[in-house]
């Protein structure tokens, strides 16, 4: 080989190596420049106290630091850096922080408080008119920070944010504190790092002002937010709703969906397939969908599911059906072969279940005893148990009940493999929407069932993973919805 | 040999752009594949910037109940007195019995012709644990106060990820 002709080639190599490299280095500065958002975090903490606390702490979870406001600083800036990851913006997101005693119990306490410190409307490049937006994605829209400085961080920032100082201590949920490694190996701890994460979404912009509860909206103008929930039963959306009508929408189960493209694009590769549906002729429920909770006990419901007739229970001298003990003739025989329904109360779910099934049920449907909806799911544990159930709200069983006394009702009860859950026939995301209105939590978190658990639900489930975007997550999704997805 | 001395400054400069370049990109890479799910050791913070402000708890009291003190000479936004402290402090002590007191947001100038509001501790979100029979913790999360309160009160904190999804059939 010519040597000449060998470092020819090996620099033409090189060169294009270098090529490759610069065009990579580009792209990830260029990535760099788009993705990350600054945050500044103003401690709001006294010398000796919250993030300047010094009491000594060992190493964890990849938080070097080695006191315990350190480490609370170096979490809080850790889940602030996870999110900047996920953001683009020219402004800077303000948040003032502080760890500070907050109201707490022996076995329960607040672990924190945030939410959007500002906001505004009518701004330039805004999408949506006379509609308001949190500050930090305002500031991203309009270029520029909107508010006329104080010059006082609590009232200027972006974002709130406290969180309990106390947790852990005699009194306040003594021995479970916060965990502030990284790694998310919290084990009965509470994970600092999601509940950051969570209550950081918040600020962002997952949340409405309106209120769900009498259907107001904040100062006479609709959140951005307000503009994505459609309601699939009125089927308009929350700005095209009277207070009246945004009151009725709140209580709508199942029925209230985030109508937004990027979630709804993205929720195939997030939620996972295979929902349990009831179906009844005569239909039961008018149309709609009837929800069920899912049992701990027994065998799956499955894609094949089952076929038959429906048998009501009745042992007791109201009429109602509680098959706390074995069955007699005539109940046995009203069952046999075919779906019980059985209502909820005075005995565990899984004796209901086993003595229905000792009569030769195919499966059974355990109505509610109280309104209300979703169902919840059917607890308990009993490896003896070999059919499947499932749970109807009160009003379902009132209406089966109602068929069932005049004539007879066939229904399948089988998983819905085409489904996603958490999500609507068409893929749109569940909002959460309770009835009754649970004050706080309704409306501004995803729906329970959404699954694999995500970070906006309103219970903060212990097996998140500090992801908050796709293909573990939603959260990114829907605050790219709102106006977070435009490039810088 | 002169004449080629340019071309090699230029070759040298290559080497040292790409030797950059490829440390720089390598760097970039490794910090953008900086697992979510497991983080390194020293974990990269360099887009949080932390502030630690002078002075916090005066700061604090200053603006419980979100006021501004604006002095009638210079127009000036200027710090409250120590009576006007004390007042805006038992002001919140009564806040906080009487929490159906909600105080709705307050307009606030801003720039470009938008409108601004500051929004109060009603529309932030709350974090809530409760501590179940069987020992296990449970987490929710509520807008207000108010309702933050009552979650704390009744104990209202229920968990779902155990059941729900879990019993049936997916694909």
């Amino acid at each position: 080989m010519n040597a000449n002709n060998f470092h020819g080639k090996t620099a033409a190599f090189l060169f294009v190596l270098c090529a490759m490299a610069m065009a990579t280095s580009f792209a990830n500065a260029y990535d760099n420049k788009q993705e990350n958002a600054q945050i500044i975090v103003y401690n709001f903490n006294d010398p000796g106290i919250g993030f300047n606390d010094p009491t000594p702490a060992t190493p964890v979870g990849g938080n070097t630091g080695t006191t315990v406001g350190q480490q609370r600083l170096n979490a809080f800036s850790y889940a602030a850096k996870l999110w900047s990851k996920q953001l683009n913006s020219k402004v800077p997101i303000t948040i003032v922080a502080a760890f500070d005693p907050l109201p707490c119990s022996a076995d329960s306490a607040v672990l924190g408080a945030a939410g959007a410190n500002n906001a505004f409307a009518d701004f330039p490049k805004a999408e949506k008119p006379a509609t308001w937006y949190n500050a930090a994605l305002a500031n991203k829209i309009a270029k520029q920070t909107l508010i006329e400085p104080t010059g006082y961080p609590y009232y200027d920032a972006d974002i709130f944010a406290e969180f309990n100082a106390d947790l852990g201590k005699p009194n306040c949920l003594e021995g479970s504190g916060f965990y502030l490694g990284f790694d998310n190996n919290h084990g009965t701890l509470i994970d600092l790092v999601t509940v950051l994460l969570h209550e950081f979404a918040h600020g962002l912009g997952f949340q409405t002002f309106t209120d769900g509860y009498t259907g107001e909206q904040f100062l006479g103008m609709p959140h951005i937010w307000d503009h994505f929930l459609y309601d699939n039963a009125q089927k308009r959306t929350w700005v095209q709703m009277t207070n009246a009508e945004r009151q009725v929408s709140s209580l709508n189960t199942q029925g209230l969906v985030w109508d937004g493209e990027k979630v709804t694009n993205a929720a195939p590769r997030v939620l996972a397939r295979g929902v349990p549906e009831l179906h009844t002729v005569p239909d039961i429920a008018n149309g709609a969908e009837i929800l069920l909770g899912t049992a701990s006990f027994g065998p799956a419901i499955t894609s094949t599911g089952i076929r038959a007739k429906v048998g009501q229970v009745s042992d007791q001298v109201n009429g109602t059906g509680l098959a706390c003990n074995p069955l007699n003739a005539a109940n046995a025989a009203a069952i046999f072969g075919k779906i019980a329904l059985i209502d909820r109360g005075a005995c565990a779910f899984t004796v209901k279940v086993r003595n229905a099934q000792n009569v030769g049920a195919l499966a059974v449907l355990v109505a509610d005893n109280i309104p209300g909806s979703p169902p919840n799911n059917l607890g308990g544990l009993d490896p003896s148990i070999t059919i499947p159930a499932a749970r109807i709200t009160n009003a379902d069983g009132l209406s089966l009940k109602a068929v069932l006394s005049t004539g007879e009702v066939a229904a399948t009860l089988a998983v819905n493999l085409a489904r996603l859950n958490g999500a609507d026939k068409r893929g749109r995301v569940f909002l959460y929407a309770p009835n009754p209105f649970a004050d706080g939590s309704s409306i501004s978190h995803y729906d329970v069932s959404a699954f694999p658990n995500q970070l906006m639900e309103f219970s903060i489930n212990s097996d998140l993973q500090h992801q908050v975007s796709p293909p573990s997550d939603l959260t990114k999704s829907l605050l790219d919805d709102t106006g977070w997805a435009g490039d810088e | 040999m002169k004449s080629q001395q340019p071309h090699l400054y230029f070759r040298r400069a290559l080497r040292f752009a790409c030797l950059v370049t490829v440390t720089t990109g390598f760097f970039n890479t490794a910090l953008a594949s900086d697992s979510e799910v497991a983080p390194a050791a020293q974990v990269d913070l360099s887009a949080v910037t932390v502030i630690n402000v002078a002075n916090p708890q005066k700061m604090r009291d200053y603006a419980v109940g979100q006021r501004v003190y604006i002095d009638p000479d210079t127009k000036e936004i200027r710090e409250a007195t120590l009576e006007e402290m004390h007042e805006v402090a038992k002001e919140n002590i009564r806040n906080r019995e009487s929490l159906k007191a909600r105080p709705a947001a307050t307009l606030i100038p801003a720039k470009s012709g938008a409108r601004g509001a500051r929004m109060s501790a009603a529309y932030r979100s709350y974090s809530v644990v409760t501590r179940n029979n069987d020992g296990t913790l449970s987490e929710v999360c509520v807008t207000g106060q108010e309702a933050a309160n009552k979650s704390l009160a009744a104990g209202t904190a229920k968990s779902n990820h155990e059941e729900k999804g879990a019993t049936h059939e997916r694909e």
